[in-house]
C-alpha cells in the first residue's frame, strides 16, 4: 500500500511539471559617451591700465609705476568636463606698440609681468619674461569663474619707458582630458 | 418422462438461443495532454530579447545633455516579437538611468541621464499600453496587458523612451567614454 501511494505521488509529480510559467525577458542597452571638453563661456577682459609711468619729479618719475599692473584682476568664465583636464597661462610682456625699436640706454619698452589664474582652486602663472606658456595644472572637474590676476611688473632695464601706446596680453587655455 | 422432457427442453432453447448473440468488444484509447503557460521569444523560441541602441555623444555644444535624444532612441525603432499562450499575460518594466561607468558629478555637473522608458504592446483585439516606467523611480510591477499578445507575424513589442533629463537643465555632463542605461522588459503568462 506504501508503494502504490509513492508511485501516486511521482506520477502526480510528473503531471504538474507542464504547468510551469515560462517568462519572456527583454534587454534594451542603451549605449553613449561624453567627450572630455573645455569651454570658455567668457573667454575675453580687458585690463585697462592708463597711464604706466610714475609721475612727479622724484628720482622714480618716468619710470613704470608698478600698482597700475600688479593686484589688477579679471574673471573670465568656463568649464571643463574632464577629470584630468588642465589649465596654462601664458602672460605675453606690454609692450610700446608705437616705438617698436631698440630702446635707447636708460629707456624701455616693455613690461613683464606674472599673470596668475586661478580655476577651481587651482593656480596657474606664468611670466612674461620667460617665452613659452607656464606648467600646466590639473583642475579637473569645475565651472565657474577663472580668475587672473597681476603681479610683479617690472621693466628690464629698469628704466624710463618710452612714450606710446603698450598693449600685452594673458592667454588662459583649459584643455581638456580624461 | 418429466425429466427427459425437461432436458430436452432445457436443451433445445440452449441450442437455438447460442447463434444468436454478437460479442462486440470496444478499446478506448485515451489522448490527454496539456498546454503550459509560456511567452517565447520568436523567432528563436527563447526566452530573452536583446537590443542596443547607441546614441553617441550625449552632449551637445555647450556640454549639457543633448535635447535631442529621445529622437535618436526613437529613431531605433526598437521593436521584439513575443507571443504568449495565455489570455492575460502581464508586463513590467524597469528603467535603469543612462549612467557614467567612472566619472563622478559634482556642482554643476551631472553623470546620469534619467528617462521614460514605455513599451507598446499590439494584441489580437489591438494596441496595448504604452507601459511607461521612469528610470528615477522603482521598477514598475506586473500589469495585465489586457488580451493575448497578437500572433501575426510582425513585431508586437514596441519599445520608446522620451523624457531625457539631467538633475537640472543647466548641469553639463562629465566627461566618460562609457555611459550605460538600460530598459528591461518581463513578459510573464499570466494564468
Amino acid at each position: 500500500m506504501r508503494k502504490l501511494i509513492l508511485a501516486s505521488a511521482v506520477l502526480a509529480a510528473a503531471t504538474a511539471t507542464p504547468v510551469l510559467a515560462q517568462t519572456t525577458t527583454g534587454t534594451v542597452t542603451i549605449d553613449g559617451s561624453v567627450a572630455p571638453r573645455c569651454l570658455f563661456t567668457t573667454s575675453n577682459a580687458v585690463i585697462n591700465a592708463g597711464e604706466l609711468a610714475l609721475s612727479g619729479t622724484g628720482a622714480s618719475a618716468g619710470k613704470l609705476d608698478a600698482s597700475k599692473l600688479d593686484g589688477q584682476s579679471r574673471t573670465l568664465v568656463g568649464w571643463c568636463n574632464g577629470t584630468a583636464s588642465s589649465m596654462s597661462v601664458e602672460a605675453l610682456p606690454v609692450v610700446n606698440t608705437t616705438v617698436t625699436s631698440a630702446p635707447p640706454a636708460g629707456f624701455d619698452r616693455v613690461v613683464n609681468y606674472t599673470a596668475t589664474a586661478t580655476a577651481n582652486s587651482v593656480n596657474a602663472a606664468d611670466s612674461s619674461i620667460v617665452a613659452g606658456a607656464g606648467s600646466p595644472s590639473t583642475v579637473g572637474l569645475f565651472t565657474g569663474n577663472v580668475t587672473v590676476t597681476l603681479s610683479g611688473s617690472s621693466t628690464p632695464g629698469a628704466g624710463l619707458l618710452i612714450a606710446g601706446a603698450y598693449q600685452g596680453e594673458t592667454r588662459v587655455t583649459l584643455a581638456a582630458a580624461n | 418422462m418429466k425429466t427427459v422432457l425437461a432436458l430436452l427442453a432445457a436443451g433445445t432453447a440452449l441450442a437455438v438461443a447460442s447463434p444468436a448473440m454478437a460479442q462486440n468488444t470496444t478499446g478506448t484509447v485515451n489522448i490527454t495532454g496539456s498546454v503550459a503557460p509560456k511567452c517565447i521569444v520568436v523567432p528563436g523560441g527563447g526566452n530573452t530579447f536583446t537590443r542596443t541602441v547607441a546614441l553617441g555623444e550625449l552632449a551637445g555644444t555647450d556640454g549639457k545633455m543633448r535635447t535631442d535624444l529621445a529622437g535618436s532612441f526613437n529613431a531605433a525603432a526598437v521593436t521584439a516579437r513575443v507571443v504568449c499562450t495565455t489570455a492575460a499575460p502581464t508586463i513590467s518594466v524597469d528603467a535603469d538611468p543612462i549612467t557614467a561607468a567612472t566619472a563622478t558629478a559634482v556642482a554643476g555637473y551631472d553623470n546620469s541621464i534619467d528617462f521614460t522608458a514605455r513599451v507598446a504592446v499590439t494584441t489580437t483585439t489591438g494596441p496595448a499600453g504604452p507601459f511607461p516606467n521612469d528610470s528615477a523611480a522603482a521598477a514598475g510591477v506586473d500589469t495585465p496587458i489586457g488580451g493575448r499578445v497578437a500572433n501575426n507575424g510582425s513585431d508586437n513589442i514596441a519599445i520608446s523612451a522620451d523624457t531625457f533629463r539631467t538633475n537640472t537643465i543647466d548641469d553639463l555632463l562629465a566627461a566618460d567614454p562609457v555611459y550605460t542605461g538600460k530598459i528591461t522588459v518581463v513578459i510573464k503568462p499570466g494564468i
